[in-house]
């Protein structure tokens, strides 16, 4: 992230003031990941570019960890790579490839941008995600390369688990909305 | 609530789908009359039956077809687009 | 006090008593109580009034089943005394009294009862005017139609939604819901097991058996870690593909199964009888319950009527705690308990062949006729069977029948994923029921693949005698009630048939049986009968009306949750906050209305005059954005909208217009070729929802190579817009030229401002010079930030929502779905200039073709108004020779102008500038506005193309 950039829990974001209710609860910490590296292709060539590029690609509403950053497949020719800002180095190297290659190689879905990203987690977290969410997500159910694309929390959504915590992707216009759910809807303390 | 099974995301409730029509026939418009053109935007055969429409799953923005029986709501198969016979 | 010891009370706690309310007089009751039980304890039977007649009313089925023991608690209305725990301070009042529960002035409607025939309400209010019933009835019926208290302060606390997902639900938690879950959770699936009772055990809990261990059989569930268990919750319907809502105090949880097993039991019938309201006279499984779930002891003398032999249990265990039984009354033979009606016979009881003809009391039963004997008692106790709950398995498609030879009820239930359990599936005897409980766990476990063994059917020996169907002829003094809801007696519904109403289900309207609260839990079997009786046809044939969600009452609460608001904010919504705007929703999204505080219609006018003058700077992230790429991107445009895109060059920006087949107006925006194989497209605030959809579908038709990504949000736009945009601009680092020969209008160009990358392009709503900025939205507010900066020594000042619609309306631009309606072509709009002429095809060009030859018929125009005019409203008719031909779309005060401006449809032969036009303004007053050119500001658009 650089300096300039704000997202909306951040102060001066769109959602400043609902921020307090991240760190909220011991039960259920809800932090916010919108700032995390990512990185995503859309359309016709994604999928070829980036196996060509040595991604191995997982079918599709699957994920798979990569070497540097954990691969969605939300589509046949939809994308998105999540990266670590503990070691973004691959991930950064991968994008720094695609904006210098040539055509045919996708384009960029701007998840980066266009989603915000909760990683959810604690005591209540299952509790908290049945309120949530109405498909399935109990670790017996909902296996750990599943990806659902589904409403949660009121808005459309991606959510994945990795390591037993839950990570939801969504309208990042929606921010302070999904939050005030997760902390009124998703359970009371 | 129903459950709509999307070729992409499986079997989801209703809810999160968008109905957007019957699949019908794309005549030529400039081989059929104004009568006849009127008639292929306006009137809907409505036949009970197995039907062929187009829904949306929203969170993914997938299209697809189901065939549906308009008479027992009973979903008979869903699939992606491509796999439309030609002429369909 | 007639609280008994231990064993009896297994629900209360006695060391843990409860003071509360009820009528204003203090009570006391236990922990585990219910306000009946409690109240029942104390000897308050009578709960409330009934319906029509303010007749006494008490709890009849200590099972939640009638409205008689509906209540207010508190600021909660039409909470069932027999089912809602106590709780300490509780404030109950009865429902339904005019003055107090004990001395309702209304009683006396008992005696008026003749002046309101069944079929009252239908008839009489089929004639009255609007007027008579909004003047008269309407607030005569609501005072007298007292269903409790709503408090309009009461906030919606909280109230809680969730989702359950199992492989099996199982509904009822008696002997069969019990072993089935118990079965299923056994063999590894993963099961729900919900009761509305606080403990597991149906019927085994007030009425047990000496070869049923109900303890051990709770300890083995309990036990089972795949098996959750739910006490205290109600399942209220049953919805498509096995969803059906679990509520649970204030908590509703939707729960999707694979497999769902409805063991939800029967309901005991009443037996009808002159005065077979009364309170004080129960079913056999109500004394049972009062017995043995709260310890009170029901009464002193009784009499108990033995259908079946339920009856001779609820009279045991009424010899037990020590009430004496006046007389067994036994409608018909009961082979195979002769020892046990001995036993009562030589315990005091008198053993009376026939039925109850009627009873007599005031606020409480005091004696029964029997043969035409008068029998002194205070307690009656009736036995005459159960009828399945049939309400879930009718809504999941069950068909009820009925057979002659055993009285009994039956259903049918044929669906995947669906069993029907226990004595709901036609079962009486705890063996039999047991068994048919692990049957049906059987079969859903094959059902979803998991290995299961077989149950040998058990023979059911009760089941001859577990149903009684007494006559149910009229009493000639009547008030032998078949719906204690609505107060309907048998000759009620007899004359609703002899009134010509043969369908059940027009019984039911016209005599409104089975409508109240208990949804006929009682009455539609009996209604049943007695419409069968009347027209000369089967019981199965008659049928019951059709059940319907919810199966008992629910709260709004409970659906609402707890209360989400769709909201949407821009990335600039904390900047908008510090510049002191006032933000109003505009859909989902926040938008600065205005900003500062103060007079508004000043602040708004110094907006428009910032822009008209200065510059100004308007958040337009809420736009739609799209990003149409790949080879075939020109292609799709060209496809989806009016004006050419293919041959558009790199770097220009186009006008886009979109119509709907039927070649209506449905949206408009801007494409701007970034590359070859990428546009970015803007689109309306409210539409891009819907064209977004729309894109995908039709790339679903078309399959051409195409992508189309949504960045409404990861892209925010700002709006630089005034004579001295340019100059604004230049202050800034960039990469960009924005010299006007470098940066004409119309064109766009991507580089980076302030450090930030943009995508700028040159248009605008206002009619001013203008350039919209769009960068990714983590950038937005130091975006924000720059331009104010360099922007603030030349008068630079953001403008909200109210001063931008001004503007445009200044300078006649249209808004989507505001100045157009769902037949709006592009001519009507003036936009032929929109629409190629050399494409071979758009969506909604044949039908533009067609509608051009069917000729115009109105025409969207600027209409301006003289100093003193009454300004007509949005929505005024535009009268052609007193005829409506058109209507105002959008109206406001020009501060430009001095005038009063708006866009109108007008007849097509008034759209030439100068033409007067007449409008009927809110007043009703016709007001005059004459017809300008298409736009009122700068109509030769120098100011924007500077």
């Amino acid at each position: 992230m650089q300096a300039t950039q704000t997202c909306p829990f951040f102060p001066g974001g769109a959602a400043e003031d609902v921020a307090p209710l991240l760190g909220q609860r011991d039960d259920l910490s809800v932090s916010d990941r919108s700032h995390w590296p990512r990185f995503g292709l859309k359309g016709p060539g994604s999928a070829d570019w980036l196996s060509d590029a040595g991604v191995a690609l997982p079918a599709p509403n699957r994920l798979s960890l990569s070497s540097g950053f954990t691969v969605l497949r939300l589509g046949p020719n939809d994308i998105t790579l999540l990266g670590d800002p503990a070691a973004p180095e691959a991930l950064t190297a991968l994008c720094a490839r695609w904006e210098a290659a040539p055509g045919p190689k996708g384009f960029s879905s701007w998840r980066e941008e266009a989603w915000a990203w909760l990683h959810l987690d604690g005591r209540a977290l299952e509790d908290a995600l049945a309120r949530l969410c109405a498909v399935d997500l109990r670790p017996r159910r909902f296996v750990p390369e599943a990806i659902a694309q589904t409403r949660f929390a009121e808005v459309d959504a991606v959510v994945i688990r990795r390591g037993g915590a839950a990570e939801v992707f969504f309208d990042i216009a929606a921010s302070a909305a999904v939050l005030r759910t997760i902390r009124h809807g998703g359970g009371h303390p | 609530m129903k459950l709509l099974s999307c070729p992409l995301n499986g079997p989801r409730n209703i809810e999160e789908f968008q109905y957007l029509g019957p699949l019908r026939g794309r005549p030529d418009p400039d081989a059929l009359s104004d009568a006849d053109w009127a008639r292929h935007l306006f009137r809907a055969e409505n036949r009970p039956g197995a039907m062929l429409e187009w829904w949306r799953h929203r969170p993914s923005n997938y299209v697809f077809l189901a065939e549906r029986h308009t008479v027992t709501n009973a979903v008979i198969r869903t699939f992606d687009p491509s796999e439309l016979e030609p002429g369909a | 006090m007639t609280r008994l010891d231990a064993p009896f009370g297994s629900r209360i706690d006695r060391s843990r008593p409860i003071s509360f309310s009820f009528e204003g007089q203090r009570f006391t009751g236990y922990e585990g109580d219910t306000i009946a039980s409690a109240l029942a304890a104390s000897g308050q039977w009578m709960l409330s009034r009934s319906f029509k007649y303010h007749r006494p009313r008490g709890a009849f089925s200590m099972a939640g089943a009638e409205a008689n023991t509906l209540v207010q608690v508190g600021s909660e209305p039409n909470l069932a005394a027999d089912l809602t725990p106590l709780a300490e301070g509780m404030v109950v009042s009865a429902q339904n009294v005019n003055g107090s529960l004990a001395r309702d002035r209304d009683a006396v409607m008992d005696r008026l009862g003749r002046f309101m025939p069944v079929g009252f309400y239908y008839r009489t209010f089929m004639g009255p005017t609007r007027k008579a019933w909004l003047k008269w009835w309407e607030p005569l019926i609501r005072a007298k139609a007292g269903l409790g208290m709503v408090d309009l302060a009461a906030r919606p606390d909280g109230f809680d939604k969730s989702h359950l997902h199992c492989d099996i639900l199982v509904v009822g938690a008696g002997p069969a819901g019990l072993a089935a879950a118990i079965e299923a959770a056994e063999a590894g699936a993963d099961v729900i097991l919900g009761d509305e009772s606080p403990d597991l055990g149906g019927r085994l809990t007030y009425a047990p058996e000496a070869e049923v261990d109900l303890t051990a059989l709770v300890a083995r569930a309990e036990a089972l870690p795949a098996l959750r268990i739910m006490t205290g919750t109600v399942c209220n319907g049953w919805f498509e593909d096995n969803w059906l809502p679990l509520i649970r105090g204030k908590a509703l949880h939707r729960c999707r199964a694979r497999e769902v097993i409805l063991a939800t039991g029967g309901i005991e019938q009443p037996a009808v009888f002159r005065g077979n309201d009364l309170p004080g006279i129960l079913t056999g499984g109500a004394v049972r319950r009062l017995i043995r779930h709260y310890g009170v002891r029901p009464g002193t003398r009784s009499v108990i009527l033995a259908g079946t032999p339920d009856g001779l249990g609820a009279a045991e265990d009424l010899l037990d705690v020590g009430t004496r039984i006046a007389a067994l009354v036994l409608p018909r033979d009961l082979p195979g308990h002769a020892e046990r009606i001995g036993r009562l016979r030589s315990a005091g009881a008198e053993i009376l062949t026939g039925r109850i003809e009627a009873a007599r009391g005031g606020t409480h039963v005091e004696a029964v006729q029997v043969g035409g004997r008068w029998i002194d008692c205070d307690l009656v106790a009736v036995s005459v069977g159960h009828a399945p709950s049939w309400q879930l398995p009718c809504q999941a498609g069950a068909r009820l029948g009925y057979d002659d030879a055993t009285c009994r009820f039956s259903l049918d239930l044929a669906r995947d994923g669906l069993h029907l359990a226990g004595s709901v599936a036609g079962h009486a005897s705890t063996s039999a029921v047991i068994a048919d409980g692990r049957r049906a766990a059987m079969a859903a476990l094959r059902a979803l693949d998991i290995d299961a063994g077989n149950v040998s059917p058990c023979q059911d020996l009760e089941l001859a005698l577990a149903h009684c169907a007494l006559p149910l002829n009229p009493h000639p003094k009547g008030r032998d009630f078949v719906d204690f809801d609505e107060d309907l007696q048998v000759k009620d519904i007899v004359n609703a048939v002899r009134e010509g109403y043969r369908e059940l289900e027009l019984v039911k309207r016209f005599s409104t049986v089975g409508m109240g609260p208990s949804q006929g839990r009682h009455s539609a079997l009996a209604t049943a009968r007695i419409v069968a009786a009347a027209t000369g046809r089967s019981v199965a044939e008659t049928g019951v009306t059709t059940a319907r969600p919810p199966v008992g009452p629910e709260t709004l609460g409970a659906l609402a949750g707890h209360g989400h608001v769709e909201e949407r904010r821009t990335a600039l919504h904390a900047r908008h906050l510090e510049a002191g705007a006032e933000m109003r929703p505009v859909g989902a999204w926040w938008r600065p209305y205005l900003y500062g505080r103060g007079d508004r219609v000043e602040r708004i006018t110094e907006e428009v005059r910032a822009v008209r003058e200065g510059a100004g700077l308007l958040d337009v992230s809420t736009l739609g954005k799209l990003e149409v790429r790949g080879p075939d991107a020109g292609a799709f445009l060209d496809r989806l909208y009016t004006m050419a895109h293919a041959n558009q060059p790199v770097g220009k920006v186009r006008y886009c217009l979109m119509l709907n087949e039927m070649a209506a107006v449905i949206d408009d925006g801007v494409a701007f070729r970034m590359a070859d194989d990428v546009f970015y497209v803007t689109a309306t605030t409210g539409a891009v929802a819907r064209v977004y959809a729309d894109m995908a579908l039709w790339n679903a038709q078309w399959r051409i190579r195409v992508d189309v990504a949504n960045l409404t949000a990861a892209f925010s736009g700002l709006n630089i817009t005034g004579p001295k945009a340019r100059d604004v601009l230049q202050a800034l680092s960039s990469d960009i030229d924005f010299s006007p020969a470098g940066f004409p209008y119309l064109e766009g160009r991507i580089g980076v401002v302030a450090g930030i990358p943009v995508r700028v392009m040159r248009i605008g709503f206002t009619g001013e010079l203008s350039y919209e900025l769009h960068c990714p939205s983590s950038h937005a507010p130091a975006l924000w930030d720059a331009v104010m900066a360099a922007g603030a020594p030349l008068g630079l000042r953001p403008y909200g929502l109210e001063a931008s619609r001004i503007l445009r309306l200044e300078k006649g631009h249209i808004l989507i779905g505001q100045d157009t309606d769902a037949l709006t072509s592009p001519d009507e709009l003036g936009f032929g200039w929109a629409v190629s002429k050399k494409k071979a095809f758009f969506v909604g060009k044949r039908a533009l073709e067609m509608r051009r030859r069917l000729g115009e018929s109105r025409r969207l125009v600027g209409l301006i108004f003289e100093p003193g005019t009454e300004a007509p409203g949005e929505s005024c008719l535009v009268l052609r020779g007193g005829e409506p031909v058109g209507h105002v779309t959008s109206v406001a005060h020009s501060p430009t102008l001095g005038r009063v401006i708006a866009l109108a449809y007008t007849h097509v032969e008034d759209a030439a500038p100068g033409t007067e036009v007449t409008i009927r303004a809110r007043s009703g007053k016709l007001v005059t506005g004459r017809v300008a050119g298409h736009a009122f500001v700068d109509p030769e658009n120098r100011r924007q193309e500077i």
